[in-house]
């Protein structure tokens, strides 16, 4: 009882000696002419309707190149509006406590600010004041020595 | 052993040629008819001769030659790399082949035909005495060949005219690669045996 590898290397020396008188015996048989022109005719017309279809697909493609561009620029306007979005939702969930030291210190300095404005603010109103002041003591003394000289007219 | 199986892409060449095949069919597809020509003059013999033995006659086997050329120009959009060219365009013939016979009702048979064959001369430095013996050989093989089962005719044809492995052949005719090995098998011994005293003096 032969193996199966013995088999098969039985089946290959066998083919070996059959191929080459098959090969040699071959009958000058092929297409008829009028067969060979048909499929030659139907190869053109295929190829023809290849290139054709070739053609208006690279037409389409160029033709819609402004579109495609347009609607790139679309899409990214898009993407870009909802990454600023998503960026700024995202800053106020997690920046949000950290923002805060931030803002008192703004509050505090603002705080220190508007102080110094109303401390000079002050300074000015008390200058004023004593402007004033000063104006109304001269102006007094000036109605003390009219009211002086009217007494003195008078005697 | 494994390449005689099935996997012969490890033979030289074979990578080679599929390629080129390949390259060919884009061609076709870009609109270059004479690509394609090219290809079916590669296999116009090889498939002319597989259907003529497997049909009725030149008539037949011409328009089935058609037939398969049209089915495989539709079917060449599907095309994919995977499959060897010389497998899909024979498979697309095996099932012509079987469409036909089932609508004609007649069962694939040699009777026809064999008796016509014009079979060439052998190497023009081979004796007279050798050429009619090798022409005799060539009748005798031819005959032995048309009475074959059909299921092992296409296996010694698939083999011998598109050289496609058993892997191929096994997965064309929908069995096991045991099966066209023991196809292939019974063949050769029936040739062999009938070839007989012709084949011994042409050895």
């Amino acid at each position: 009882m032969k193996t199966k590898p013995e088999k098969q290397r039985d089946l290959a020396a066998l083919e070996r000696e059959i191929r080459p008188i098959w090969q040699n015996n071959q009958p000058a048989a092929g297409p008829s002419d009028q067969t060979k022109d048909r499929i030659r005719t139907a190869i053109r017309h295929a190829a023809a309707q290849n290139r054709q279809k070739n053609h208006a697909e690279r037409a389409s493609a160029s033709g819609n190149g402004i579109f495609f561009r347009w609607d790139k620029i679309w899409y990214a306007t898009l993407a870009a509006a909802a990454a600023i979005l998503l960026l700024l939702g995202t800053m106020r969930v997690w920046h949000l406590p950290g923002t805060q030291p931030d803002l008192h210190a703004e509050l505090a300095e603002l705080e220190q600010d508007i102080s110094q404005e109303l401390g000079e603010l002050e300074i000015l109103i008390w200058d004023a004041l004593a402007e004033l002041e000063h104006e109304t003591t001269s102006n007094a003394g000036l109605l003390q020595a009219l009211a002086l000289q009217v007494i003195l007219w008078e005697d | 052993m494994q390449g005689y199986l099935g996997n012969r892409d490890e033979r030289k060449g074979t990578t080679v040629k599929s390629m080129d095949e390949y390259c060919q069919i884009q061609q076709f597809r870009e609109g270059n008819a004479e690509a394609l020509c090219a290809l079916v003059d590669a296999h116009q013999a090889s498939l002319f001769r597989f259907i003529l033995h497997l049909t009725q006659g030149r008539d037949d086997a011409d328009e089935i030659f058609q037939e398969v050329w049209i089915k495989a120009l539709q079917a060449l959009p599907r095309y994919e790399h995977r499959q060897r060219f010389a497998s899909w365009l024979f498979k697309i013939a095996h099932r012509v082949i079987i469409d036909r016979s089932r609508r004609k009702k007649y069962a694939t048979s040699f009777d026809d035909g064999i008796e016509n064959l014009d079979l060439p001369h052998t190497a023009e430095h081979s004796t007279p005495f050798h050429r009619l013996a090798n022409q005799e050989l060539g009748r005798t093989i031819h005959a032995a060949v048309h009475q074959l089962p059909a299921e092992q005719r296409e296996v010694f044809l698939l083999r011998m005219e598109a050289d496609l492995s058993f892997k191929e052949i096994a997965a064309l005719q929908k069995t096991s690669i045991n099966t066209a090995l023991a196809r292939m098998s019974y063949a050769l011994e029936k040739l062999r045996a009938r070839l007989g005293q012709a084949y011994r003096e042409i050895t």
